[in-house]
């Protein structure tokens, strides 16, 4: 019975967390905290349903054991692990292995370009957040100012500390390394003197000395200072090995460890174990050859040297080596030449993995490629950089090799597989300033590819400079960049599906169509040597070029690549330079050679890469087919070039399919990108080496071609965003018709229908900034919701000031404010459940921050770290970074999670009420009793503890057992839990009881309901607290200690 | 220092230093200057008076029973093969052979397109992105290849067919002229014998009619070789029209390309 004059005052829960109100200020109907609770009906918190665990079997053998992204595809639910991409077959609870796909982020620093002097084989090292960068100049002025220059970078604060120094006027061959206190800088002083200069990390504007002699003794290869020689550290000590006048020796050691020989090329390196490895290449054959060195007690050899049983020739350009996965070998990349055709640049490089038996095993090959930088280790994978040199797109490839497309049967590795016929598949990783790159390496060293941070290499490379043109004939300059790749960055694996491919972001844009993860478009396009797309000889006999003697029949050829996927799109490359001849006589036919497509992962058993050959008729403009799609020249990446012959005549052509460029712009590869977004009937994505633009993809979904040709870029088709709030787009995103543009400090809106195919028509408005005091740098994060209590709804995106709103109105509105709190944790996912009202923000510390847009309330789930997640046949799928993929119930029958560690967890609803203040802030008030109403689902041991004062800390406790009959007779209430008095289904199903608290007289008092069921149960749901309470008058009574008075 | 390699993306590629027209096409077009062979007209009787009485028309009276042959007239003779020379030309010119003018000027006009080209290219703003340009560089020298065999073949079909036109024109002229002299000699012959004052007088309108003939040949053989040269400037222009319309068509896609790669990398 109530107590005279009391009030009963009424609690609610549905506001939902709330941590932007300070405790003393924070009032129902929000909560404290709210925890793996979900709002379903108004006025009622459940429990969420627990996750359960999916194999982690790979079908054919192995298990998953890392994740880092998770997406779908049409039906399929894919997990892409860092290396491959696995597609579920929930019939049988196993993954299938699609086949390898790495997702980098790579960046670009432009160090030097000049317009007067090329820099040629830059290399780098890293130490201490700086990078120092050498090179070779050829400046002519100022006299004197050429010769081994270099620049140290801040990578911290993206500043150059020192630009462009001349280190030595008559060096050249830099190599560079460090130990982490100093720079090393090596360089060849003449032609048999090595020489070094040190740069302190600590004072990098100091160099000690720059002609420190080295060697004096160092044999030339050829002309000039062409000293053959390489660094390494060993247990922390440089060491240098060269080519001297009696043979292979290493610096601080006593006598050369090999025959007198004319040594073209070394590389040294240390295995796992501790020995020394090195590798050199005569004029003859390449060697190979490890030891114990230790300074001052010599060389010891692990086995005599070696003749490497690779391809021929053998004789080597470069070598790049470093240690093995394999404790104790090295692996090998050795970069040669081969005799082919003329026009066709016949670079390639063999891979090998030698054991410290000696024993060498050919891994694969690269074709069409030299190397631009030693092979580096990242997990359990080896890369290496290689340069495709031409005249139009020299461009830089990372490639995995130790990966190949593993769906090759009986394969998940190439150097496993030890086989021939996978010799071209090495996975490619990424691309480098793709067309701008620079040359092969021409003075037989090879950039260092050292780590700038975890996970982040660093090669040095050639880079374009400015177009020009000098008496009548065009040019540009090389320069010196450096060029990042990250593994495992956040943007990693982004992706979209479109155009019935799922887009995936990279180093190089990746798409998926079912079968496997091949590029996007193609990496090169047709050109020989002399920048055509294939060389032409007219001869008589067969032919039916047209020939007049009195107009010449002037003919053009040209080439480009297409390949179908899984769903019959055509993919096109952008079309070659057409190559010119005129007939001298009737009947010529026309002889055609050009270079295949060897950087493709577009091999068997895909469908191959077709080459087509398009001809004018004479002196006309108009291309036609001239190769028959019904018998194409197929793409033969193991080899270098084709051939086809044109005998057709004019007439034979006319009805020929025309080149695809009458009716758009040329296609071309995509950039490196790590964002992506649909935008109305495009594909957006940003391009990580130029980071304030935008690409967009052609308009596909015209009626006549929806979802029936691929998605095409074309470096036209780009669109370049304000750069006054800093310059690196973040995150885009689709908002209704516009795109929204993050950048970290601003946001921008796209709008228009962008140009036609032909670029003669239509444009985008440039992109408006809309708000510049918050930006967003989490593509994770975003997420649509298509209406809120107080909004049309909008993108949800986390910001550096918490998760925002930013409406369907372009108003922006901080719809995170109640889980501020939570605002330094990183947002891995953001995933809509529609069918709940829910949207889920997982994160990488485990608390997931739940959104429900229906009743407008906060909720956190806990003890559920993500890597990614997405929504699976209706499901919220998780997964761990252990590979691990945690699936929500949709039954409502499971209330644990289970977490690849193999322990179950129950999931435990928690609910603490705010500081509850029923005589204001600082009142005084007793209160008589507290009535808790609720639901009860299943059985279950409830917790209520009790806080006062907004001490935090809880003053009293007990614990509410739903399933033992009899007990927790208190408060007054008839027995409650046992039969037939509740909990009874039809008698009385109230779960309604008091709580006498244990210090009524108090100023606030904060409850915390919670599940402490150790056996997984649906528990209970809350539904609201009343409170019997009589205000008393005056404040607070504080302690004497507390009160002071002013003198 | 070892040989620095030269950068294999720096193609050499010949073109005309001539002066021409902007890269959009736009400014004045200076026509090639033509060289009329005036010789080849010229009536050496033109522009001289004939004195009354002088002694080679005395000598000529008596001998007026004799027909005159035209082919005897210096002027005529002088005239007439000026007209064959130049219907030889246009004989070689409708086989398709000699110099043509369409040719020269289609290529002259092409290759200062390309080069004009090229420069605004090299100098597009920020030349933001260095190979787009190259690329386009070398599409335009290929794409400016073929336009220029397609102008030379227009063009000379132009030239053949109007070569055409003109020999036949040509060739009745002169055969026109050669009746027209017969009978005009007829009626010096009649006219001696009747009338030795009156043929006197005939003769000399005979003499001026020739002249006014020859000069009439001499108008018309300047007026055809203006017409030609006209024809073969209105050839021309409309070579260079080609060529400027679609050099212009090929290099503002590319000027627009290098425009908008430089205007992307300044956020222009």
């Amino acid at each position: 019975m109530p107590f005279p004059q009391t009030t009963i005052v009424p609690i609610q829960f549905s506001g939902g967390l709330n941590s932007k109100i300070a405790s003393f200020k924070l009032d129902q109907p929000f909560l404290d905290a709210c925890e793996n609770g979900r709002y379903t009906l108004d006025g009622q918190i459940d429990k969420r349903p627990g996750f359960g665990l999916l194999s982690t079997d790979v079908q054919g053998g192995g298990n998953i054991s890392s994740g880092s992204a998770l997406t779908t595809f049409g039906g399929e639910l894919l997990l892409l692990d860092g290396s491959k991409i696995y597609s579920y077959q929930s019939s049988n609870q196993t993954w299938i292995n699609k086949g390898t796909i790495f997702s980098t982020v790579n960046s670009q620093v432009r160090v030097l370009n000049t317009k007067g002097a090329t820099q040629s084989n830059p290399d780098v090292t890293t130490a201490n957040g700086l990078s120092l960068y050498v090179w070779e100049d050829n400046r002519t002025f100022p006299t004197k100012a050429n010769g081994v220059r270099y620049s140290i970078y801040n990578n911290t604060t993206g500043v150059l500390v020192l630009s462009d120094q001349q280190l030595y006027v008559d060096g050249s061959r830099p190599k560079v390394i460090s130990d982490g206190t100093t720079f090393f800088v090596f360089y060849a002083a003449s032609a048999n003197d090595l020489a070094g200069a040190t740069i302190p990390v600590a004072a990098p504007s100091t160099v000690t000395s720059n002609v420190t002699s080295i060697a004096t003794d160092a044999k030339a290869s050829g002309s000039g200072q062409s000293i053959p020689y390489d660094v390494c550290l060993l247990a922390g000590v440089p060491l240098v090995v060269y080519a001297s006048q009696t043979g292979i020796r290493i610096s601080n050691n006593g006598q050369a460890i090999s025959a007198d020989v004319l040594v073209q090329t070394i590389a040294a390196c240390t295995d796992s174990f501790g020995n020394l490895w090195i590798a050199w290449s005569s004029n003859t054959d390449t060697h190979i050859w490890a030891g114990s060195f230790v300074i001052g007690f010599g060389w010891q050899p692990l086995f005599p040297s070696h003749v490497l049983n690779s391809l021929q020739p053998q004789v080597s350009v470069t070598l790049g080596m470093c240690a093995d996965i394999e404790a104790g070998n090295v692996n090998l990349t050795s970069e040669q030449t081969i005799s082919g055709a003329a026009n066709v640049n016949n670079h390639f490089c063999n891979n090998f993995t030698i054991a410290p038996s000696g024993v060498v095993t050919f891994v694969g090959q690269m074709r069409g490629v030299g190397l631009a930088s030693k092979p580096f280790r990242y997990g359990n994978n080896i890369f290496i950089t290689s340069i495709a040199q031409s005249n139009l797109q020299s461009t830089y490839f990372t490639r995995c090799l130790t990966q190949g497309l593993s769906y090759v049967p009986g394969t998940t590795n190439i150097q496993a597989a030890n086989n021939t016929s996978l010799a071209t598949n090495f996975a490619l990783v990424s691309s480098h300033s793709p067309q701008n790159g620079g040359t092969y390496r021409t003075n037989s060293l090879l950039s260092q590819a050292d780590p700038v941070s975890s996970g982040v290499f660093l090669f040095a490379g050639q880079r374009k400079g400015p177009f020009s043109t000098w008496q009548n004939a065009t040019a540009v300059n090389l320069g010196c960049a450096g060029y990042l790749t990250e593994f495992g960055g956040a943007n990693a694996f982004n992706n979209v599906q479109s155009n019935n491919n799922l887009h995936i972001v990279g180093g190089i844009k990746k798409i998926y169509d079912g079968v496997s993860c091949v590029e996007d478009n193609f990496l090169l396009f047709p050109e020989d040597a002399f920048g055509n797309g294939c060389s032409v000889v007219l001869s008589t006999g067969g032919g039916s070029l047209s020939w007049s003697s009195m107009n010449p029949s002037q003919y053009q050829w040209c080439v480009i690549y297409e390949w179908t996927d899984n769903f019959g799109q055509v993919q096109r490359s952008a079309v070659s330079i057409a190559v010119n001849a005129t007939t001298s006589a009737a009947g010529q036919k026309a002889t055609l050679t050009g270079p295949t497509l060897r950087v493709t992962e577009k091999v068997q058993a895909r469908s191959s890469i077709v080459i087509s050959v398009y001809r004018t008729q004479a002196n006309m403009p108009i291309f036609y087919k001239v190769t028959n799609d019904a018998n194409p020249i197929i793409n033969d990446p193991t080899t270098d070039f084709w051939t086809f012959v044109d005998m057709l005549s004019d007439a034979a052509i006319a009805a020929n399919e025309n080149l695809y460029t009458g009716s758009q712009l040329a296609n071309s590869a995509p950039p490196p990108c790590s964002l992506i977004s649909l935008y109305q009937q495009r594909l957006m994505i940003n391009s990580t080496e130029d980071p304030d633009v935008l690409w967009y993809s052609q308009n596909k979904f015209e009626q006549d071609q929806y979802s029936t040709i691929a998605l095409d870029f074309n470096p036209s088709f780009v669109e370049g965003v304000d750069s006054r709030y800093g310059n690196a787009i973040t995150a885009i995103g689709l908002l209704d018709n516009n795109l929204a543009i993050f950048k970290e400090r601003s946001i921008f809106l796209l709008q228009g229908d962008g140009p036609n195919p032909l670029n003669t028509a239509g444009q985008f408005n440039d992109a408006a900034l809309l708000v510049s005091d918050t930006g967003c740098t989490n593509q994770n994060s975003l997420v649509f919701v298509t209406q809120t209590p107080n909004s049309p709804g909008g993108l949800l995106f986390q910001s550096p000031k918490g998760i925002y709103l930013l409406g369907r109105d372009q108003s922006l509105t901080y719809i995170g404010a109640p889980v501020e709190q939570y605002n330094g944790l990183t947002i891995t996912s953001a995933n809509l459940l529609a069918q709940t009202n829910e949207i889920v923000f997982t994160t990488e510390e485990g608390t997931c921050l739940v959104y429900n847009y229906f009743f407008n309330a906060w909720t956190t789930w806990t003890s559920l770290p993500a890597v990614d997640a997405c929504v699976w046949q209706g499901q919220l799928c998780l997964l761990t970074n252990s590979g691990a993929v945690m699936m929500q119930d949709a039954t409502g029958t499971v209330f644990a999670d289970s977490h690849p560690n193999g322990v179950t967890y129950p999931v435990a609803l928690k609910i603490r009420t705010p500081f509850l203040k029923l005589s204001g802030m600082q009142g005084y008030q007793s209160i008589f009793g507290c009535y808790l109403l609720g639901t009860l689902q299943e059985p279950h041991v409830l917790q209520v503890s009790v806080a006062y004062d907004f001490n935090p800390s809880a003053q009293g406790n007990v614990l509410i057992n739903s399933t033992i009959a009899g007990a927790g007779r208190w408060g007054g209430l008839p027995i409650w839990g046992s039969n037939g008095s509740w909990g009874n289904g039809s008698l009385f199903s109230n779960y309604q009881f008091q709580i006498n608290v244990n210090n009524p007289r108090c100023q606030a008092i904060q409850f915390t309901f919670e599940d402490v069921q150790p056996s997984p149960s649906k528990g209970f749901s809350l539904n609201g607290l009343a409170l019997e309470v009589l205000a008393l008058a005056g404040p607070m009574r504080l302690p004497k200690a507390a009160k002071v008075a002013l003198s | 220092m070892s040989n620095y390699p030269s950068f294999l993306g720096a193609t050499a590629s010949p073109l005309s230093t001539s002066g021409g027209p902007n890269i959009l096409g736009g400014g004045l077009y200076t026509p090639q200057q033509i060289n009329v062979n005036q010789g080849a007209f010229n009536n050496p009787l033109a522009g001289t008076a004939v004195p009354a009485g002088n002694a080679e028309i005395q000598n000529y009276l008596g001998a007026t029973t004799a027909p005159v042959s035209a082919a005897s007239s210096a002027a005529y003779g002088s005239g007439l093969a000026g007209e064959q020379a130049l219907a030889g030309q246009y004989q070689q010119l409708a086989a398709g052979q000699g110099p043509s003018l369409a040719t020269v000027s289609a290529q002259q006009q092409g290759a200062a397109n390309l080069a004009s080209a090229e420069s605004l290219l090299g100098s597009a703003r920020g030349a933001g992105n260095p190979a787009a340009a190259q690329l386009a560089a070398r599409n335009a020298q290929a794409q400016g290849s073929q336009q220029v065999a397609q102008n030379v073949v227009a063009g000379r079909t132009q030239e053949e067919l109007g070569a055409l036109g003109a020999m036949g024109g040509l060739y009745g002229n002169i055969a026109g002229q050669g009746l027209q002299e017969q009978s005009q000699l007829n009626q010096i012959a009649q006219g001696n014998q009747a009338n030795a004052l009156a043929a006197h007088s005939n003769y000399l309108g005979a003499l001026a009619g020739i002249a006014g003939q020859q000069q009439q040949g001499q108008i018309g053989g300047q007026q055809l070789s203006a017409n030609t040269a006209l024809q073969q400037q209105q050839l021309a222009q409309q070579a260079y029209e080609n060529s400027a319309a679609n050099n212009n068509k090929i290099f503002g896609q590319v000027l627009g390309a290098a425009t908008n790669a430089a205007g992307s990398l300044f956020g222009i």
